[in-house]
């Protein structure tokens, strides 16, 4: 039996059985250096919007309670 | 994501937690910063069920170092486990180059957390491809059934990012 065909059989029977653990192993079997930096850019971009997001709503809301200026925002 | 108790939190914390909305919660300090603790769902990065820690803090002028922060956080942290056995993402903001800082200040209070022992804490650095150093680590609990899977798709991503072209 060929290499790909293997590739192909255990891919058939993981998806099969169970749909999560085939994303799983189709990501880290097939995923490339670009499609990593892809996934990790779009989880970090995910990050900042609920940051940037979260620091407009506190801003306003610290304004609106204390009549300061919400000068130190710090976001970790 | 399965809501918190904000009683057990409150049982933990140093400072009193309100929840304000779905994985949305927020504490004042004694020295007048507001914090907000979220969790942002995200499928992104890893494949299983996977939120985002997301803390911001306010106030009008520098506040000293607050050690009932890092205990009040680390009881909302501790009751999201309790009620969710998932997957725990922490990316550091970049964008003002304090990114190290942050790391270093996310691993100090994640060592003085006491039940650590009862989890997988896995933090990595990796450049992107404009050559900025981001700083990224995952916590899952011991007792999650897919924690060999989670942390070896973490690692092989990171690993990735890591290696030369």
């Amino acid at each position: 039996m060929r290499k790909n065909d293997e590739k192909l059989i255990i891919i058939w029977k993981i998806k099969k059985n169970n749909v999560t653990l085939h994303r799983i192993f189709n990501r880290l079997y097939f995923m490339t250096k670009e499609e990593a930096l892809r996934r990790f850019k779009a989880a970090r971009q995910t990050k900042r919007d609920a940051v940037a997001a979260l620091e407009e709503k506190m801003k306003s809301a610290y304004e609106e309670r204390t009549g300061l200026k919400a000068n130190y925002v710090v976001s970790l | 994501m399965n809501q918190l108790s904000i009683q057990a939190i409150n049982e933990l914390s140093s400072y009193q937690v309100t929840e304000v909305g779905e994985g949305f919660y927020q504490f004042f300090t004694d020295h007048g910063v507001h914090c907000s603790v979220e969790f942002v769902l995200d499928d992104s990065l890893m494949s299983r069920e996977t939120y985002h820690l997301v803390i911001v803090n306010v106030n009008h002028h520098k506040s000293p170092s607050d050690t009932k922060v890092r205990d009040t956080i680390i009881a909302i942290i501790d009751e999201f486990f309790e009620k969710n056995n998932t997957t725990l993402l922490y990316i550091c903001e970049t964008g003002d180059k304090k990114q190290a800082l942050r790391n270093r200040l996310f691993e100090r209070w994640f060592s003085t957390y006491e039940r650590k022992t009862q989890y997988t804490f896995v933090a990595s650095s990796l450049k992107d491809d404009e050559g900025i150093e981001n700083y990224a680590a995952i916590i899952v609990r011991n007792d999650n059934p897919d924690l060999s899977a989670i942390v070896s798709e973490f690692t092989t991503t990171i690993s990735l990012l890591s290696s030369k072209p």
